[in-house]
């Protein structure tokens, strides 16, 4: 069995590198320019119509509502966003960690009551796109003091940090120094980073604001890598990756402490990692808040791209304790991602984690993808205790701030995953999620996936039933980069792999789609929720939902304003208790790979006819009902009393 | 799961029991000596710009003289023997797999990787490998050759012409038969 698979492996590594499909000019700028598509099939699987088809049988078997479509209407959206690679990630691929990608986040930055977008790229300009509420955008990057054009953005994180009502943006990058900007209420930026004591330089990934001393101000949370860059620099002077940088993990001299920052107030912040006790040197592209105990002190779960992910509980807000192996004795090898939900409405919060790392092991045939990674590294590179979950994990709240995992009877694997988000895409009342998948050059098309959650019991597979799958006209490369056998290229290694060591000619090579991150929003204000994503070298996908076509779609959106507590409620616990039924959330953004999200929370109702009450614990502590009246299909906003 | 190392040691001892059973009773038995695992053999293996430098010790038995002998790609090993190989990268982190001996590693610079194990009886077998999380390249796939001891010293001699030539670059120099 291991045999077989690793042949295969090895078959399709191959085949990578030998002449893919040389073709005669096509839709290529220059007439001369061959096509190189790598792998062969990277343009038109052969798989793509049995695996709709099998999704499409299994679907008579679903519980589920799934009789709805997502349609990409990026070119109707004014989002003229495209996320640009460094050529580590292209032309001069290496295994390195610029392919973890980029963030998107959402939050209302203009005060209009509509939920803009923020996307971060490697190269070119990030960009600020507002909401003009009829489901398109306007691009106002230009003016918004956003632009950073001298650096490779990573994460992109809002948060109100002054409590002032607006939200204020964090964008991690690499080695150029992170930037905190301050928002001026109208969607004008100003970078206080240096001021604010936090323009830290290094290889920076994921940002969380929380309040982890629950004094009212939103804490900072900033995740590193670690060292994965030489001092060389690259075409738009981004840091040139080590050709070994996937083995950090055994090397610790290129350990990069993760940071926590605690907010002092007037826009200041102090870095008090080693005075919280949260010395944390993960290979950590993300991390999020769950207070896994209960008591009110926001704990933080840190993933590790390579190795074990960590689990600090929260000591009061006076230090955290590090308790991974004994609430978690196994994760994923290569968490990438993480969301914090209650998925079978039981009222806790349950974790569910993406795994990309472990699908490098070996490329699985897509009918596998459902299916744990059959083998893993050896020991010795795992530089663990090799007690691992083999791909994506599910750890499931037992109540008792315990967990058991659970994510191959939940149905929760899929391949190649970057992040994920939740959302009640269905508004059954169940949270649904969407992961950001595949792998992009030199590897095949690898499917996003939006599953559906039965009951809380399981998720089905529906990107194809739904119209996530395939995407729109059924791409699934693009031209990734060009190469002139003739010329400048000519000591490019693929001049003699792939074309037989002619190094004539010139040549377009054919990468994989794959998108990174997403947000879950309501993009076009009918009620249900659509998806935005963040791509890898193309521009986003806008998902819009159909659902209020299709059903009678009954939800409630609630938006919090703090007082003691922080302005947006960031940490405090929701419950809607809705016909019979209760439906809980987190108010804490983290909702999506590489982003934090300043936004309402969407509640789907299911059948309900009505909100009998909304039961909010607020992070200072104080306890809210709000019953009565409450209707359905509208926007409730509580404010902390 | 892929097995882990032990638990391969453990399946490669229950495989061996039979035959070594056989043997002890052909010795009771006065028909001739058993086949006994020879002393070991280290073998260095390095990875660069897609290639597999395997190094063995030469006359002196030691690794890391100019003595040494190197070829490419191929891993000629003799038969009933405990192999040591030390894995090693100089550029990208590589696959190194011999699954006939269940041996699955990766080499990484300055970071040595390694396996143990028997040689086992004389046969060919599969040296696969491909560059972790990227390209592959013919070069790194070869050959698994056990042979029997004389065949494997014949073989090794045979070898020493191309010493040189095999050898690391920055190696190359201090090979016996460099011709500069």
């Amino acid at each position: 069995m291991i045999q077989t698979n690793m042949l295969k492996l090895l078959l399709l590594a191959v085949s990578l590198c030998v002449v893919a499909a040389v073709g005669a000019a096509e839709d290529s700028p220059g007439a001369e320019q061959n096509i190189l598509r790598l792998p062969e099939d990277v343009s038109d699987p052969a798989w793509v119509p049995e695996r709709q088809l099998l999704q499409q049988e299994a679907a008579k078997g679903y519980e589920v509502f799934h009789d709805f479509r997502f349609e990409d209407r990026v070119v109707d959206s004014g989002i003229t966003f495209e996320h640009r690679i460094v050529a580590d990630a292209g032309k001069a691929y290496k295994a390195v960690h610029y392919d973890h990608g980029n963030g998107v986040a959402a939050a209302d930055v203009d005060g209009d009551g509509l939920t803009d977008l923020f996307f971060a790229t490697q190269l070119g300009s990030n960009g600020l796109f507002r909401n003009k509420g009829d489901g398109s955008f306007e691009d106002i990057t230009a003016g918004s003091g956003l632009e950073i054009g001298d650096a490779v953005s990573v994460a992109v994180a809002f948060g109100d940090i002054d409590n002032d009502g607006d939200p204020d943006l964090f964008v991690s990058t690499v080695r150029e120094g992170n930037r905190l900007f301050e928002n001026d209420g109208h969607g004008r930026f100003k970078d206080i980073s240096a001021a604010a004591g936090v323009a830290y330089k290094g290889h920076s990934s994921g940002a969380v604001f929380f309040d982890y001393d629950r004094d009212g101000l939103l804490d900072l949370f900033v995740t590193n890598v670690g060292v994965y860059t030489t001092d060389e620099q690259g075409p738009g002077d981004y840091w040139v990756g080590y050709p070994d940088a996937f083995s950090g993990q055994l090397k610790p001299e290129r350990f990069e402490t993760s940071v926590l920052y605690h907010n002092q107030g007037g826009n200041r912040f102090e870095d008090v990692t080693e005075a919280m006790g949260l010395l944390d040197n993960s290979w950590s592209g993300d991390a999020s808040p769950i207070d896994v105990n209960q008591d009110g002190w926001p704990d933080l779960y840190v993933l590790n791209m390579q190795g074990h992910d960590e689990y600090y509980e929260n000591n009061q807000g006076k230090g955290f304790v590090k308790k991974s192996r004994e609430l978690f004795p196994a994760t994923s090898w290569g968490t990438m991602g993480i969301i914090v939900f209650d998925y079978n409405n039981d009222g806790h919060m349950d974790i569910y984690t993406t795994d990309m790392h472990t699908d490098m092991v070996q490329v699985l045939d897509w009918k596998d993808e459902k299916n744990k990674m059959p083998s893993h590294y050896p020991l010795d590179f795992l530089a663990t205790d090799g007690k691992h979950v083999m791909g994506n994990a599910l750890f499931r709240a037992n109540g008792d701030g315990t967990f058991t995992e659970v994510s191959e009877d939940a149905g929760a694997e899929n391949f190649w995953p970057w992040g994920l988000s939740y959302g009640d895409f269905n508004a059954d009342g169940f949270q649904d999620v969407f992961i950001a998948s595949s792998m992009n050059y030199p590897w095949r098309y690898g499917v996003n996936s939006l599953l559906l959650n039965e009951k809380g019991e399981r998720f089905r597979d529906a990107e194809y039933l739904t119209g996530i799958e395939p995407r729109r006209d059924g791409r699934t490369a693009k031209p990734w980069f060009h190469l002139d056998c003739d010329g400048a290229d000519s000591e490019h290694r693929g001049c003699e792999a792939w074309i037989g060591g002619a190094r004539i000619g010139t040549y377009k090579v054919y990468g994989a789609l794959g998108s990174r991150s997403s947000v879950v929003l309501d993009v076009d204000g009918d009620g249900d929720l659509d998806i935005v994503t963040n791509e890898f070298n193309a521009e986003p996908q806008v998902l819009i939902s159909n659902l209020t076509d299709r059903k009678v779609v009954k939800y409630l959106t609630v938006k919090l304003e703090g007082r003691g507590s922080n302005r947006s409620g960031i940490g405090a616990r929701v419950m809607v208790r809705a016909g019979g039924n209760s439906y809980t959330q987190v108010n804490h953004g983290k909702n999506g790979y590489l982003g934090q999200n300043d936004m309402p929370l969407y509640f789907g109702l299911g059948d309900a006819e009505a909100v009998d009450a909304v039961e909010v614990t607020w992070p200072s502590g104080q306890r809210q009902t709000v019953t009565g009246n409450i209707g359905i299909n509208r926007a409730l906003i509580i404010r902390e009393e | 799961m892929r097995p882990k190392r032990a638990e391969s040691e453990h399946q490669e001892r229950r495989r061996l029991a039979p035959v070594l059973l056989t043997c002890v009773l052909a010795t009771l038995a006065g028909c001739g000596r058993p086949p006994s695992v020879q002393q070991g053999l280290t073998v260095e293996i390095t990875g660069v710009d897609y290639n597999w430098h395997i190094r063995y010790p030469g006359e002196d038995g030691e690794l890391g003289t100019p003595d040494d002998v190197w070829t490419l790609r191929h891993l000629h090993l003799p038969a009933d023997t405990a192999i040591e190989l030390k894995l090693l990268s100089r550029d990208f982190l590589y696959n190194f797999w011999l699954p006939d001996r269940k041996v699955y590693e990766i080499a990484v610079p300055d970071v040595p990787m390694g396996a143990s194990f028997d040689s086992g009886q004389a046969r060919e077998a599969e040296l696969l490998g491909d560059q972790m999380c990227g390209f592959s390249h013919e070069d790194l796939i070869g050959e698994l050759v056990i042979e029997r001891a004389e065949d494997f010293e014949r073989w090794l001699q045979a070898q020493r012409a191309m010493s040189a030539a095999a050898a690391l670059p920055d190696e190359r120099e201090g090979v016996e038969g460099h011709e500069g």
